[in-house]
């Protein structure tokens, strides 16, 4: 009885150490990570966009956006000389403030920000949506309506509101625009600089992508007529897509 | 140190005796379901707290058809969900079982196990909120819980079921949800012409395939249309990326100007979402009129007819509506071939499939 009890107790006091290791090993891991988070925001004249917000662009037609949903890919964060995979793609719906992505990252100073808007071409054309588990924002499900399958592969993004073109101030926003762009030749990558951060023992850090969406509608000089151009899938009206591709991706801003 | 050791060893030893004195009481075993997913199809995400197995399928179908399941044991789910119309309501509005009726058409049941959300409107967003309403609902089952699953219990052929199913021969109210849950994750339609074609095994007619093309293709005049090419512009809401004809999203798709049921806006309380409605999968469509959420065009040429129109603004109609540039303008021969294609998705298996049918008959 002497010997069981005593393999006993031993047994007890292994067990005792080995979760009292453990813990302490759980702990020093969390430890090392610091929490990045980057967060998207569309803007209006440096007012944050809402969708229950009317703005009126340069030709006098008065604008709500209902919809951006846009790709995210290929997002690294470095600092010049390394850059870290923060996330391969994200499907992101940028009104309503809820935009971001939030990973933890291991220690490290970090000033620079790149991604693709849309979906590079590797992963765009010729992929089965279905081999994705449906939480993957490729996977027919996960891309919640964002999949052309009989087309061009994915939608980058779509740009959904509504117009009023006669530009007087109670009118109701009757005419519609669907900006629905995604193509290989329309897959744009951004690099910024931002105010160096350091990712250390469990501290959090914000990065703000602001998307100006002012400069989408208008471009530099170059305002979308919504009488006109107010629709495009892309095929059957490639040069609306690509113009409107070009003005996103040029609207993007990370304040350094 | 003594008094705990000595703790130890007591409950060891009681275990050994607990779980040696019932060696003839086996709990169940639960058979997984051997669920098969068809060609092109994603995969079908299962709760984990609701695994499909061959015995709670079993279950949800006697329940599914159990008219015990209503105030006065007159309905089953299957009364307005009837299997020749595509698991719905021939009816514009299904009757209640004290005849009140309701103000939405009766959703036809068909892949229920890849849609996101569930009702017109999308208050439901697992199969298991979904089964759950109807039976407590005062203008539809308007059953009680407590005496449902008194009567269940009482039964005879239930307790058993429930013991295969769960290991338990209580009749629960989880327990009946999550088995109806699972008999309608079986019901799979992937058998009709349009899938057949898919996997080689059927040629579409030169109609269906006019028909198939109007269905991808952009619509209106190139002249009013930007990209415009006077295709049916059916794929936008209705594409078939997941096989399901659906994107399960919420539209606008210009039926009124105003709005007496605001749909999607009522779940939301968005005025932006005021006037629309979950996209309808069109498997089966042939079947599954009257067609729309309130079940207002008895007929399918009413259906494209509307679309060929272009909708009636309002503030919330969806993008892809024509009301502003005369609608689809498509020939009466596209129309026709529309049609043709849109039958291409009838599957008569899926309907007469033995496996749905009422086991209580």
């Amino acid at each position: 009885m002497q010997v069981i009890q005593s393999t006993v107790y031993k047994f007890l006091v292994l067990v005792l150490i080995a979760i009292v290791f453990n813990s302490c090993r759980d702990q020093a891991q969390n430890a090392t990570c610091g929490q990045v988070t980057i967060k998207f925001i569309p803007v209006w004249n440096g007012q944050v966009v809402t969708i229950d917000s009317i703005y009126t662009n340069s030709l006098n037609q008065r604008i709500r956006f209902e919809n951006i949903t846009t790709y995210f890919s290929s997002i690294y964060i470095g600092n010049g000389i390394d850059s870290i995979l923060f996330s391969q793609v994200e499907l992101l719906q940028l009104l309503g403030g809820q935009a971001t992505v939030t990973k933890n990252m291991e220690p490290g100073t970090y000033s620079k920000l790149s991604f693709g808007l849309g979906i590079p071409p590797e992963l765009n054309k010729n992929v089965d949506p279905s081999v994705y588990p449906n939480a993957s924002p490729l996977s027919v499900q996960g891309s919640n309506g964002m999949f052309w399958y009989w087309n061009t592969g994915y939608i980058f993004f779509k740009l959904d509101g509504r117009a009023d073109l006669t530009g007087t101030s109670n009118a109701p926003l009757l005419n519609t625009f669907a900006f629905h762009c995604g193509d290989d030749p329309l897959y744009r990558e951004r690099a910024f600089s931002f105010a160096t951060i350091h990712s250390e023992d469990l501290t959090s850090h914000e990065i703000t992508v602001y998307v100006d969406m002012q400069l989408l509608m208008e471009g530099d000089n170059d305002p979308i007529d919504l009488s006109t151009d107010y629709f495009t899938h892309t095929t059957g009206n490639f040069a609306l897509a690509e113009r409107v591709t070009n003005h996103f991706a040029n609207a993007f801003n990370v304040v350094p | 140190m003594k008094s705990v050791c000595a703790t130890f060893l007591f409950l060891g030893i009681v275990a050994f005796f607990v779980t040696c004195t019932h060696p003839h009481e086996e709990a169940p075993v639960q058979t997984p379901y051997p669920l098969v997913i068809p060609p092109f199809f994603p995969p079908m995400d299962i709760p984990a707290t609701n695994p499909l197995t061959v015995e709670g399928v079993n279950l949800g179908r006697y329940l599914f058809w159990e008219k015990k399941l209503s105030g006065n044991n007159t309905m089953s789910c299957g009364t307005c969900h009837m299997p020749d119309h595509g698991f719905s309501d021939s009816a514009r509005y299904s009757t209640g079982i004290f005849g009140d009726v309701g103000n939405r058409q009766a959703m036809p049941l068909i892949n229920m196990g890849w849609s996101t959300t569930y009702f017109w409107d999308g208050r439901s967003v697992t199969l298991e909120q979904q089964v759950s309403e109807p039976i407590t609902n005062p203008i539809e089952m308007a059953e009680n819980w407590e005496t449902a699953l008194v009567e269940l219990a009482n039964n005879p052929i239930y307790p058993p079921l429930f013991y295969k199913a769960f290991g338990s021969t209580e009749v629960t109210k989880e327990g009946v949800v999550k088995a109806i849950a699972s008999f309608m994750r079986t019901m799979i339609s992937a058998n009709s012409k349009f899938d057949k074609q898919r996997i080689g095994q059927y040629v579409f007619t030169p109609s269906e395939f006019n028909g198939y093309t109007l269905f991808l293709t952009e619509g209106g005049s190139p002249d009013q249309v930007p990209g415009g090419s006077f295709g049916a512009d059916c794929f936008h809401c209705h594409g078939f990326g997941a096989m399901q004809f659906s994107d399960y999203l919420f539209h606008n798709n210009g039926l009124d100007a105003s709005f007496t049921d605001l749909g999607r806006g009522a779940i939301s309380g968005s005025i932006f979402d005021n006037g629309k409605f979950k996209t309808p999968t069109l498997r089966n469509i042939e079947l599954t009129g009257p067609y729309m959420h309130d079940g207002r065009f008895t007929t399918l040429e009413q259906v494209i007819e509307h679309y060929n129109s272009g909708g009636v603004p309002s503030e919330t109609i969806d993008p892809f509506m024509k009301f502003t540039t005369g609608g689809l303008q498509l020939s009466e021969q596209s129309k026709a071939d529309l049609m043709a294609f849109l039958k291409c998705l009838t599957d008569t298996s899926f309907i007469h499939n033995p496996a749905f049918s009422d086991p209580h008959e």
